[in-house]
């Protein structure tokens, strides 16, 4: 099977993401990665599908990936929330009672349908990202790129957003969701730590959770459960992961 | 020092089809040096208080008294040295940045408080915040968000002011940036007794770090005392935050008959559970 996203950053960072991936890349260079695909750049060779990220393509791939970042949650285009959500299908020419039904149905789902005419500089930090995530998402791209935003959502929206998302990969998309929160990463199907600009770890969310050395050392350390249960184990309490606390308070005292 | 809110109201574009309640009858008092949280989802009006306490803006009704200034409708003279004694670290870093250099940046906060020259230098600055020099000679609008708020946090204390308050400074950041950023505020709070404001909604680091905290929900100031007030889990998720994962732990511990003291630290936590076991 083809890889639908391709990435080659001269030859320090290359990775290759298939459909129904959902990526957690963490590290310290988040920014570059974030830069290179919003502009391109001549060392960088990035392909989404068949076409290549080059001034010519510009347009075309744009349609294929959105990109939600933190530096631009404050930059609004219109007055109300439904034209700003509106503005990636009506420039796609769709016609206007589609576009009314698909914001109607896909508010409702990020429980923002009551925000609708307000204005967007009055919402509150969270609704924003909600909002801006909804838009990139209501166009249908194969890639959605979320760079250190999930971190402004409140707990509750959170765990809806991921929801949302872990849907939106079993139906054919793609996400790449940098962040520095490892907590954020156990929600995820796949890890890539990049350091420097290259590649130290990657695979399967569980399986770089084990590499405790290198991930203190990064500095990125560990999610709770996950440091609680290393410690229990080294102590000779339990001797296998349990993810949940009910499983695991069950396990310690047998 | 010491802070006092009295019937704090805001209201913004009071009489206009877009009118907007942000705080509603909030009233409080800090008179000693220490960490203070402010909890609260968002829509909750924590900037708001933020702002207030910095004189950016002012209140509808009642008024707001830090030190011997006040502010209420239409009296804030003389405020000059209040500004240069309260260090405000906005939720968006770039928002603070005005010149080419990280340099400039700080010799620029360092000229505001009229201190002698030489006494302390730009590196001296960087490093309370775990920056090298290299840093010194970048545009701050090319940093990275976690490197964005350190230059942010170190040229707000170059102005050496007596309270601090960081609006949102832990989304965002790595494991190691938190835990330097707590070695750095307790040693702030007990070697020069500063004061120290976090208005935050990651209840796990405000659950380590704070001596007291204020729980804030839709406007409202709900309830404010010390930090045991997070181990009541029913009054946190009214109130639309995350039970913090250390408390949520130990109270299904103590459900099950078990005998768990709310430690506040995981090595503390892996040792009660130790003894409980055997």
């Amino acid at each position: 099977m083809m890889d639908y996203f391709k990435y080659r950053f001269s030859n320090y960072i290359q990775f290759n993401l298939n459909e129904k991936d959902f990526t957690t890349i963490l590290g310290n260079n988040n920014d570059l990665i974030i830069f290179t695909l919003l502009n391109g750049h001549k060392k960088c060779n990035i392909f989404v599908g068949d076409l290549e990220l080059n001034n010519k393509n510009k347009y075309e791939i744009s349609k294929r990936m959105s990109i939600v970042s933190h530096r631009y949650l404050d930059i609004f285009v219109s007055e109300t929330v439904m034209d700003e959500i509106a503005f990636g299908l009506e420039s796609l020419a769709i016609s206007k009672d589609d576009i009314i039904n698909l914001i109607t149905s896909e508010s409702r789902l990020f429980k923002i349908d009551d925000l609708l005419e307000r204005d967007p500089y009055s919402l509150g930090s969270s609704d924003k990202a909600k909002m801006k995530i909804l838009s990139s998402l209501i166009i249908k791209p194969k890639i959605l790129v979320l760079d250190n935003v999930i971190c402004e959502l409140d707990y509750k929206d959170k765990l809806l957003v991921f929801d949302i998302l872990n849907e939106y990969t079993k139906n054919g998309g793609i996400v790449i969701n940098f962040t520095n929160d490892i907590e954020d990463a156990l929600f995820g199907k796949e890890i890539k730590i990049i350091n420097d600009k290259k590649i130290i770890c990657e695979g399967k969310t569980m399986s770089v959770l084990n590499e405790e050395q290198l991930l203190k050392r990064l500095g990125i350390g560990l999610p709770f459960m996950i440091e609680l249960n290393k410690y229990l184990m080294d102590y000779g309490i339990i001797n296998k992961y349990y993810l949940t606390k009910e499983k695991l308070v069950g396990a310690i005292w047998k | 020092m010491e802070i006092k809110f009295s019937h704090v109201n805001l209201i913004l574009d009071k009489g206009t089809p877009l009118e907007k309640t942000i705080l509603n009858d909030v009233s409080f008092e800090i008179k000693e040096e220490g960490i203070y949280s402010f909890i609260g989802s968002s829509n909750s009006g924590k900037t708001a208080i933020g702002d207030l306490i910095q004189f950016l803006i002012s209140p509808t009704d009642g008024f707001v008294k830090v030190n011997k200034y006040i502010n209420n409708c239409g009296n804030q003279k003389n405020i000059n040295n209040l500004r240069t004694d309260i260090g405000y670290v906005f939720k968006n870093p770039y928002d603070m940045f005005l010149c080419k250099t990280v340099r400039e940046e700080i010799d620029f906060s360092l000229n505001n408080c009229k201190r002698k020259k030489g006494l302390i230098s730009a590196s001296d600055a960087l490093k309370l915040v775990e920056l090298d020099d290299s840093y010194l000679d970048l545009n701050p609008q090319i940093l990275t968000l976690s490197d964005a708020k350190k230059v942010a946090l170190a040229c707000v204390l170059s102005m050496n002011p007596s309270i601090l308050i960081l609006d949102e400074y832990t989304c965002g950041i790595d494991n190691n940036d938190k835990k330097n950023l707590e070695r750095l505020i307790r040693m702030l709070k007990n070697k020069y007794k500063k004061t120290i404001i976090l208005l935050t909604k990651d209840t796990n680091y405000a659950y380590q770090v704070s001596d007291k905290v204020f729980i804030m929900c839709l406007t409202n100031l709900v309830s404010s005392g010390d930090k045991t007030l997070l181990q009541n889990e029913e009054l946190i998720k009214n109130c639309n935050l995350e039970v913090p994962k250390i408390v949520s732990f130990i109270n299904e511990c103590n459900k099950n008959g078990h005998d768990i003291y709310h430690y506040t630290n995981i090595l503390d936590l892996i040792k009660g559970v130790y003894r409980d076991v055997f």
